[in-house]
């Protein structure tokens, strides 16, 4: 028994001794990552996304990995499968494996914050989509205020000016800490502009993803009898919506989305026309954000331009969707 | 489910499988003064664990440039330590032949409360509560399963759902992000380049081995495992035995909470989420049994690394998103069939 513990013991002390010994090894490291210009071919890029659930992340990841073949840099993606400690784990892996620039949609900004932190020191580090306020060089995002807004003014003409509404909101979930609330907000302000009383009676969490809204539908729809109009803050979770109130037969009950312009929201819209069910959404193209992304991180990396010289926010282009400019932006082939 | 101990097989947890009769001891007396490589080789042979650790890790330094190197490796540490030292907690309870599904919701709450009451101000008292929290709720698992009889599968899971409703309760679903400016101290600092969480989890398990092997408490958890009622029949105080063990389990599983949230900076509420599926794998891959009597905490040790090894080796060798959950799956399932067999081998 002694002699085992022994045997133990000095097995832990061999693994720490060779630790030890290979402190010497990766010291220049990272100083050499970061000096060097290099060309497109010798350029990794990491993309750590958030999950992999719902068609706007998987089109984001689409685009990312076109972007790369066309272009000729070597892409690593992650998906954190929407936990935090496992998307700090894996940023940190990849930067240990020699990534030149991490690109991070953020799970959860206040969970993530201090790791990343600690982890933007060592190579650049961006977001695209969710970022994290004072982490990174820069975040490209969509104006999640400004699409609610077009989109909400869009709902108000169709409602009508001075009537009122019931709202049942589907959100992201508690850890949705920015994206869904600037997007409530931006909605609701934008009915207002148009002159529609909004009262929310209900509001419950759907994760972004289509299924998850199914139930929460349905609850709602029990609980509320009174709902006029369901806002799914995004595409997804509003087809969602709409699906429940299709099985059941009822097209007196409304559907609005604050974003994102999924091309089966669009197709909802057009077939659905001016008095169709699902009546607007807003622009928030994942390959609109991928490619403005990917060309600063192919700047930077080739040391083209430096981080600092990039606003710490940076807005992908606004539009609200409806059935009188639908069919610009439906393209069925599209990905998203 | 707990099989009576036969007269042939051997003492719980000791690796070398042969018997204490006088026939051992003259043995030990002739190799104690030979070259200790036959009795290390014997050993070897049975630490299947480390062999699949082993075996990942050339895998890792043949397929990937990044494995072998000590910024890589120390990541290794501080991403495992968590989930090890969570590894440890049900070791112990599975030793004693039942079980602890509540170890991942006990986590979070203990990371939630560390970090949120009296506003984290205090990196000690975030200490005091996050253990305390967890013991606590350790009390309530074992007073059950102890005292009234009941399944610990049951229990625990009844636990798991109380105590993640609590943490939901708590925070509202926001992560509580706590005043202390050293709160981060222990999670994210390094002596030497050794991460301190790594420290914390080996003197974890070097405390648990004493434990383990060297007090009656130890002995008679193995005891317990074996067969319970032998045990209550040689004068063991069963019931407050389970009790402490779920007690001690609940700590453990407490200050994890508290090192994750010191690690991220705030009390997330998601922290912990499984955890208890990968402490329970940990422990089997290393050589425990789920019904109870066997385990030694180096498998447990390096069972949690092999979790953690196949976590980064996923990310190093750039394994399709897609796949990745396949693989690890498998990898698990193959180090469970080669820990099974080569255990029945023996």
């Amino acid at each position: 028994m002694r002699k085992s513990k022994a045997l133990s013991a000095s097995a832990a002390v061999i693994l720490m001794a060779v630790l030890a010994a290979c402190s010497s090894t990766s010291g220049g490291q990272a100083s050499t990552r970061t000096a060097s210009k290099k060309t497109v071919s010798q350029v990794t890029i990491g993309f750590d996304q958030r999950e992999l659930d719902a068609p706007y992340y998987t089109a984001m990841v689409d685009e990312a990995k076109q972007i790369a073949s066309q272009q000729g840099f070597k892409l690593d993606v992650q998906n954190a499968s929407s936990d935090p400690v496992t998307q700090v784990n894996q940023v940190q892996t990849m930067i240990a494996q020699g990534v030149n620039l991490v690109v991070v949609n953020a799970v959860s900004p206040q969970a993530e914050k201090t790791q990343l932190t600690r982890l933007a020191k060592k190579v650049p580090l961006m977001f695209i989509d969710t970022g994290i306020p004072g982490v990174g060089f820069t975040t490209v995002q969509s104006d999640n205020v400004a699409i609610g807004t077009l989109s909400g003014e869009l709902t108000a003409a169709r409602i009508g000016k001075g009537k009122s509404v019931n709202i049942a909101i589907l959100n992201g979930g508690p850890t949705d800490e920015i994206v869904g609330p600037d997007r409530q907000k931006g909605f609701l302000a934008g009915l207002a502009d148009g002159g529609v009383t909004a009262h929310i009676v209900a509001s419950a969490a759907a994760d972004y993803t289509e299924d998850m809204a199914v139930p929460a539908t349905q609850d709602i729809l029990s609980a509320h009898p009174n709902v006029n109009l369901i806002v799914g803050l995004n595409d997804s979770m509003t087809l969602g919506a709409l699906k429940v109130l299709q099985e059941r037969h009822d097209t007196k009950v409304l559907v609005a989305a604050p974003a994102d312009g999924q091309k089966q929201a669009l197709q909802a819209i057009e077939s659905g026309g001016c008095h169709g069910q699902y009546i607007s959404t807003g622009l928030n193209s994942p390959a609109l954000a991928t490619v403005k992304v990917f060309q600063i991180a192919v700047s930077v990396t080739t040391g083209k331009s430096a981080p600092a010289s990039y606003p710490k926010l940076s807005y992908t282009k606004a539009a609200g969707i409806n059935c009188d400019n639908v069919s610009h932006y439906y393209n069925p082939s599209s990905v998203f | 489910m707990k099989r009576p101990l036969a007269a042939e097989s051997p003492p719980p947890g000791s690796p070398s499988g042969a018997g204490t009769g006088p026939e051992q001891r003259r043995r030990d007396e002739r190799s104690s003064s030979q070259l200790p490589w036959p009795r290390l080789l014997s050993w070897a042979k049975l630490q299947y664990p480390l062999a699949i650790l082993a075996a990942l890790g050339v895998l890792g330094i043949a397929l990937s440039e990044a494995f072998w190197t000590s910024q890589n490796l120390t990541d290794l540490i501080e991403q495992s330590a968590v989930i090890g030292i969570v590894s440890l907690a049900e070791l112990i309870v599975v030793i004693t032949g039942g079980i602890d599904i509540s170890v991942g919701s006990i986590v979070g709450l203990s990371a939630v409360l560390s970090a949120g009451v009296f506003h984290g101000s205090s990196l000690v008292l975030a200490i005091l509560v996050g253990v305390g929290v967890g013991a606590a709720l350790g009390a309530v698992n074992g007073t059950l399963i102890a005292y009234r009889g009941l399944e610990p599968f049951i229990v625990t899971l009844g636990m798991l759902s109380l105590a993640r409703g609590l943490v939901y309760a708590y925070t509202r679903g926001v992560p509580v992000t706590p005043r202390a400016g050293n709160f981060g101290a222990p999670g994210s600092n390094a002596i030497g380049g050794f991460p301190v969480l790594g420290i914390i989890w080996i003197a974890t398990a070097v405390l648990m081995a004493y434990l383990l092997y060297r007090t009656v408490f130890g002995r008679r958890l193995y005891a317990i495992g074996s067969n319970s009622r032998a045990a209550y029949s040689s004068g063991v105080p069963v019931r407050r035995t389970l009790l402490i063990v779920y007690l001690l389990a609940g700590l453990l599983a407490g200050l994890s909470g508290f090192l994750l949230s010191s690690y991220l900076g705030s009390g997330t509420p998601t922290a912990g989420t499984s955890y208890e599926l990968d402490a329970i794998a940990a422990v089997v891959i290393g050589g425990a049994r789920l019904s109870g009597g066997y385990g030694r905490v180096f498998g447990v040790v390096v069972g949690s690394l092999i979790f953690g090894v196949i976590n980064n080796l996923l990310v190093l060798l750039n394994v399709s998103t897609y796949y990745q959950e396949v693989v690890s799956g498998g990898l698990i399932l193959v180090a469970v069939t080669l820990a099974a067999s080569r255990r029945s081998l023996n």
